[in-house]
């Protein structure tokens, strides 16, 4: 089912509404990679222009090679455990996230063991994104997932508990504006493993200091 | 989401089992039932494209495959 929801609009700085679709197709994956995928490239190629090095275009755009036609196949499966949340603003894809509901479980010591959702892939569509596009379109696309998946984990019975993986680049996001709490020995592949407890999940949720009014 | 509705039917043994593995992990028995089915289904789908399911010894470092009929 899809619903009315509010992103910012950065140009004018004021509210303005979004369709959020709960599950988002194979073939809407496809959409989106297509619209992505040309921002993306000729975003890297400014920057080897501009004399950046490629590990300095690592640095700034660290998910520049996702492709989210490869994660389609993981919902072509039809796997109860693994759910697609969208964004789109006219006729575009603000932002997609894909999430798993089982196999992954708490690693904080009061909920260890316990399951939460883990959101495997979350992506803003580039033209949001102030290191890439000098002007950014829309804002609180990030947000309005990461609320996504809380309010998902409370309908699945795991109380709000949210964890993922998180490249560096995304890490403030995640620590200061979600309230989720970095585990060390828990990350692998270079990332660090964040957790929002069922209590981080509330905060969020009422908006508090680092709630969900800004991005 | 539609959900619907059946009734299961379990032994005392069983019933004990749900019960604890709810409460270890928070969940309600539904919630419970539900993530099973989801694991079970992973399982299912991934063995039948030909990957192999592995439990590990963290201690002795030994890995057994787990074999599902």
């Amino acid at each position: 089912m899809n619903q009315r929801i509010l992103i910012l609009e950065q140009k004018t700085k004021k509210f303005t509404e979004a369709t959020f679709h709960e599950e988002v197709s194979a073939d809407q994956l496809s959409e989106a990679e297509a619209q992505w995928k040309p921002v993306r490239k000729a975003a890297v190629n400014r920057m080897l222009h501009s004399g950046k090095s490629p590990t300095e275009i690592h640095t700034l755009f660290q998910h520049a090679h996702w492709d989210w036609l490869k994660k389609a196949k993981a919902l072509q499966d039809g796997l109860l455990a693994i759910k697609c949340f969208g964004i789109e603003k006219a006729g575009r894809w603000q932002g997609l996230m894909m999430l798993q509901l089982a196999g992954y479980c708490a690693k904080l010591e009061a909920s260890r063991g316990k399951p939460l959702v883990y959101i495997e892939f979350l992506e803003t569509a580039p033209w949001n994104l102030r290191d890439i596009v000098d002007e950014p379109m829309y804002g609180l696309v990030g947000t309005r997932l990461i609320e996504a998946a809380i309010r998902l984990s409370i309908i699945e019975g795991f109380h709000g508990r949210v964890g993922l993986l998180a490249l560096p680049k995304a890490e403030q996001f995640y620590e200061k504006r979600c309230r989720m709490v970095r585990i060390e020995k828990a990350g692998h592949y270079g990332m660090a493993w964040y957790e929002l407890t069922q209590e981080g999940a509330a905060a969020f949720l009422k908006g508090g200091k680092h709630g969900n009014t800004n991005e | 989401m539609i959900k619907k509705t059946m009734t299961l039917n379990l032994t005392s043994a069983e019933m004990k089992v749900l019960e604890e593995l709810a409460r270890r992990k928070d969940l309600t028995k539904t919630a419970l039932i539900r993530q099973a089915l989801r694991l079970y289904q992973m399982i299912e789908v991934r063995m039948e494209r030909g990957e192999k399911l592995y439990m590990e010894d963290g201690l002795e470092k030994k890995k057994s495959e787990l074999v599902i009929l």
